[in-house]
């Protein structure tokens, strides 16, 4: 069990890009903190250089108190778990398990027995022992892989998208087993995915990084609800956030909502012809908005947040767009429409490709709505759930 | 898209399956057009190749069982191969052989260290891979020149053991029959450095980086790692660079031979190839040369089958 | 729990003085070859001293000049030779296929196995029973006989590496076969013949057997001149380290230019 601690961890390569940008991160005794980011974001070279593989430029990074920046990784007593397994394939599936425990030295053959078999059970992998690598499956492969980190019984686990090349329906059995695994074992891990989902439902913590750098660093249910700022807004979630370029007006009336009637003054979001009212109670939950009361923001707003105005229930007073409808997506369970609203779509620079808006929003409704495509629909909006993000520097508005 | 043979040869080419379906004269046109090229592009090769290949092997097993001055042929038979078995100097050639293959693990051994240095990829390890490779082009002729010059009584080994102190040691290698072939092993192995090193360097380069890596993160020291991974994971490699290491020994040593030694003191550097040279040659008993040559071919005949093997792993297909 | 142990951040740069030490011994030859290339005979034993001497009798007891063009000339004719036999045959072995093309191309490949010596006799006896041995003309069909197998393989190989959809375009377009291999394989194959070249300039200038025997006196590469002027015994030292060098210049020349395709052609052979 370790405490590892990144403290302004630096990473320049020889060409000039800078991989790792001061990170701090700090991972409690038995923790499962999953690094997340889209590809090149330098999630892998700080796994690295935990690992001991890449050499800090600077900064210092810790377990348990000692710094081991100098630290060869063979002495680090970290196992890591590589994206591509890394089985040697001349070597038995017992072999490759026992591998490290036999030329490491310091462990008596009948420990190695014992630890090899502990692991082959848990992982299910007892009838493959005799096996080479190759004549594995990609999840057998997988476990051998755990198994090789395991039976090291290190003080702390890396692991490097070890879900990455298997199919969709192993990862989501896997996910459920590393999870598992991991709390039954307790071991401190770190775990790198560029999988928001992943993240979401391994990480007791979660960190996201974009460009070298944490975006934050919370429980998955903190970064969902309360994202920092806009990158980690359309990172995390699935469809992603819908995010509109707006303006904050100081006052104006807003068109009558669904479920009643809803005017008078007040502070206005405007984008397009469309205006959305702030109640009272999101300002005072919000106290920063007062200082961008006639200035640009972004506005954020998930899809589950949006629904059919036709379906609201009534007495509840939520604010409406008029909005030309472009793609129903049905997926049994729910629907999926996508309205357009023109220029007025957030794109920003970097960050998940979902960004990339095609001018539309998209909303998550009750599969009993009638809304159809090419029709313009009257959409509701869930205004206490409303974000706001800085236009200029995309951190979150709160407080 | 690979050659692949059903049976007795024949080939079978799934695009013009297709083309045939479609249009059956166009087919058969277009195939015999396409036999007929591929019949006279390849016919040059071939008549090369049997010509002043295959033809000569023939008669050189033809000759290893006459006696033959080069004007007359006497047959004798099939007992120049039971004659050979008992000849002395046929055993004393022989052994040669088989003690120039003691240098192969030797020659096998030390690129397999620097291919080790080289992969560390330290500054300027281009700039040494050019130097240490650079020996190939030079001719073995040139290389005898020195390794002559290296090992003679005044040369410049002896004069190294004098700097050393150790001048008392002072040897005239290629005085002594044993040490001749050793000073000819010697610059065997010298020559070879060259290739082997680049052999098991592009070796490395093709291994998977993270199987080191993962050994590191599992507490391996190096040099256990060097045994315990990456030599494993270079077994066919090594396997390769070992039949192409035999393969010189027996039969591109005849320059380095010529020029140090002339296959002496006695036959103490006489090898296989050099015998044949010396039986045809200086002592125009071509039957015997051939005799010899036949050996010598059966010899690198089964080292070629053997990397043959080793090209062809288990997936088969191809040629 | 392991005692940590700080890394020793000198290992990558001990490894310098190592390298440096094997280069030495790899170099020193060309270095020796060099410095005692001039002197005199008197200068080399006293190993001091430096002067033309040397030169002067290697030109005095070697037709330098005239065997320097021999071996220019037998290896421009012997790699023609093979460069027009294997890229026309790996061509059809690769993409002409026809009943049996698969055993010939073994047949042809399969010939590397033989090594000249075994069949030296019987060959320098053909070859001198149709007058090829007074002239040119014998080498640099052993050498080219030699080489075809090897360069068979690899431009078969690498025919194998473009895809048959290029071909047959080009043969519904109207071309036919032959003209296809001419305007189309070929050009695409310079890297491949680039290689055959450099590999088989190396070692048909540097060869000794094939030069020796089959080539008049008046024809003699230098390689094989310098061989006998060594095995002469009445030769200084210093002539013989000239002409080593003078000798050895082209083929380091092409290997410094070329050393891509000597490792190219090295790492093909070995099936990669």
């Amino acid at each position: 069990m370790a405490r590892i601690e990144l403290d302004a961890v630096t990473k320049q390569f020889p060409d000039g890009t800078t991989a790792v940008r001061s990170l701090d991160l700090a991972v409690g005794d038995g923790e499962l903190l999953v690094l997340v980011g889209p590809s090149g974001c330098g999630k892998t070279t700080a796994l690295r250089m935990i690992a001991g593989l890449e050499e800090v430029s600077s900064g210092t990074i810790s377990i348990d108190g000692e710094t081991v920046n100098d630290v060869e990784p063979r002495h680090r007593d970290i196992a890591m778990v590589f994206q591509s397994y890394a089985l040697y394939p001349h070597l038995s599936v017992y072999d490759n398990m026992a591998f490290s425990l036999k030329y490491r030295g310091g462990v008596a053959k009948a420990e190695i027995k014992r630890r090899v078999a502990d692991a082959a059970r848990i992982l299910e992998l007892e009838p493959y022992l005799q096996r080479k690598p190759r004549q594995l499956s990609g999840g057998q492969r997988q476990r051998v892989a755990m198994g090789r980190a395991i039976v090291r019984q290190p003080r702390a686990f890396l692991m490097d998208e070890p879900l990455s090349n298997l199919d969709a329906k192993l990862r989501v059995q896997m996910r459920a087993e590393i999870a598992q695994l991991q709390r039954s074992l307790g071991t401190t891990t770190i775990y790198v995915t560029h999988d928001q989902t992943e993240a979401m439902t391994l990480g007791t913590r979660v960190a996201v990084i974009s460009a070298g750098q944490a975006q934050q660093i919370a429980a998955p249910q903190e970064l969902y609800r309360r994202p920092a700022n806009l990158f980690v807004a359309g990172f995390i979630g699935s469809p992603p956030m819908n995010l509109i370029d707006a303006r904050l007006e100081r006052s104006g009336v807003a068109p009558g909502g669904a479920g009643g009637r809803l005017g008078g003054d007040g502070p206005l979001v405007v984008f397009g012809q469309h205006r959305l009212p702030v109640s009272p109670e999101v300002m005072r939950g919000h106290p920063a908005l007062e200082q961008y009361l006639g200035a640009d923001i972004v506005l954020g707003l998930r899809p589950e947040h949006l629904n059919d105005a036709a379906l609201v229930p009534a007495g509840s007073s939520w604010p409406v767009l008029e909005l030309p409808i472009r793609l129903r997506e049905e997926l049994g369970s729910e629907v999926h429409i996508h309205a357009a609203i023109g220029s007025a779509a957030h794109v920003g620079d970097g960050g998940a490709d979902d960004l990339r808006s095609l001018a539309t929003i998209v909303a998550k409704m009750d599969p009993r709505t009638k809304i159809a495509e090419g029709e313009t629909a009257v959409i509701a909006v869930d205004a206490g759930e409303i974000q706001f993000f800085d236009r200029a520097t995309g951190a979150s508005i709160r407080r | 898209m690979s050659l692949t043979e059903t049976e007795a040869g024949s080939v079978v080419r799934p695009a013009e399956r297709r083309r045939g379906r479609n249009r059956p004269a166009t087919r058969s046109r277009l195939a015999r057009r396409r036999r007929r090229a591929g019949v006279l592009l390849s016919l040059p090769a071939l008549a090369l190749v049997v010509g002043l290949i295959g033809v000569p092997v023939g008669q050189a097993v033809y000759y290893s069982m006459t006696q033959w001055n080069g004007l007359t042929t006497t047959w004798i038979g099939p007992s120049t191969y039971t004659a050979l078995v008992k000849d002395p100097v046929f055993w004393r050639v022989v052994e040669n052989n088989a003690l120039l293959l003691l240098a192969v693990p030797v020659a096998i051994g030390i690129p397999l260290v620097i291919a080790a240095l080289l992969n560390e990829h330290v500054l300027g390890w281009r700039f040494f891979r050019s130097v240490y490779f650079m020996p190939t082009a030079i001719s073995w002729v040139v290389i005898g020149m020195f390794a002559l010059q290296f090992f003679s009584a005044t040369g410049v080994l002896n004069g190294l053991l004098a700097h050393l102190g150790f001048g008392s040691s002072a040897t005239d290698m290629l005085a002594g029959e044993h040490s001749a072939l050793a000073a000819l092993a010697i610059t065997f192995i010298w020559s070879m450095v060259g290739t082997n090193t680049i052999i098991f360097l592009t070796g490395m380069a093709t291994l998977d980086p993270t199987l080191v890596e993962a050994a590191r993160v599992d507490g391996l020291s190096r040099i256990k790692i060097f045994f315990r991974v990456t030599l494993p994971l270079l077994t066919r490699f090594i396997q390769f660079s070992f039949v192409i290491t035999v393969i010189s020994a027996f039969s591109a040593l005849f320059s380095l031979i010529f020029v140090m030694t002339s296959g002496g003191p006695g036959y103490g550097t006489t090898t296989l190839e050099f015998f044949i040279y010396q039986s045809g040659f200086q002592q125009v008993q071509l039957g015997t040369a051939a005799l010899y040559g036949v050996v010598l071919f059966v010899i690198m005949a089964i080292a070629g089958l053997v990397q043959l093997r080793l090209i062809k792993p288990d997936d088969g297909g191809g040629w | 729990m392991a005692p940590i142990q700080l890394r020793r951040k000198s290992t990558k740069w001990g490894l310098l003085p190592i390298m440096a030490i094997v280069a030495v011994v790899m170099l020193y030859p060309f270095w020796y070859i060099v410095d005692n290339a001039f002197r005199s005979q008197g200068q080399f034993d006293r190993q001091a001293g430096h002067s033309l001497s040397g030169w002067r009798q290697l030109f005095a007891s070697l037709p330098v000049g005239g065997q320097l063009l021999n071996s220019t000339v037998v290896c421009v004719a012997a790699i023609a030779i093979i460069l027009i036999v294997s890229t026309t045959a790996g061509f059809a072995f690769a993409k002409l296929r026809y009943r049996g093309s698969g055993m010939i191309f073994l047949l042809v490949v399969s010939a590397l196995m033989v090594p000249l010596q075994s069949i030296l006799f019987p060959e320098f006896v053909n070859l001198a029973n149709v007058h090829l041995t007074s002239s040119y003309a014998g080498a640099v069909l052993v050498y080219a006989a030699l080489g075809t197998p090897f360069a068979t393989f690899l431009m078969a190989t690498y025919y194998r590496g473009i895809s048959d959809e290029l071909i047959e375009a080009a043969v519904m377009d109207g071309l036919g076969y032959e003209r296809t291999f001419l305007q189309i394989a070929i050009p695409l194959s310079l890297p491949a013949i680039a290689t055959i070249t450099v590999l088989q300039f190396i070692q048909i200038w540097d060869d000794l057997l094939v030069g020796l025997f089959f080539l008049p006196t008046s024809q003699r590469t230098i390689t094989a001149g310098l061989a006998t002027l060594s095995t002469g015994r009445t030769t200084s030292v210093p002539a013989l380290m000239a002409g080593s060098l003078i000798s050895a210049i082209p083929a380091i020349v092409v290997y410094l230019i070329f050393q891509r395709h000597l490792v190219k052609g090295l790492t093909l052979g070995m099936g990669k």
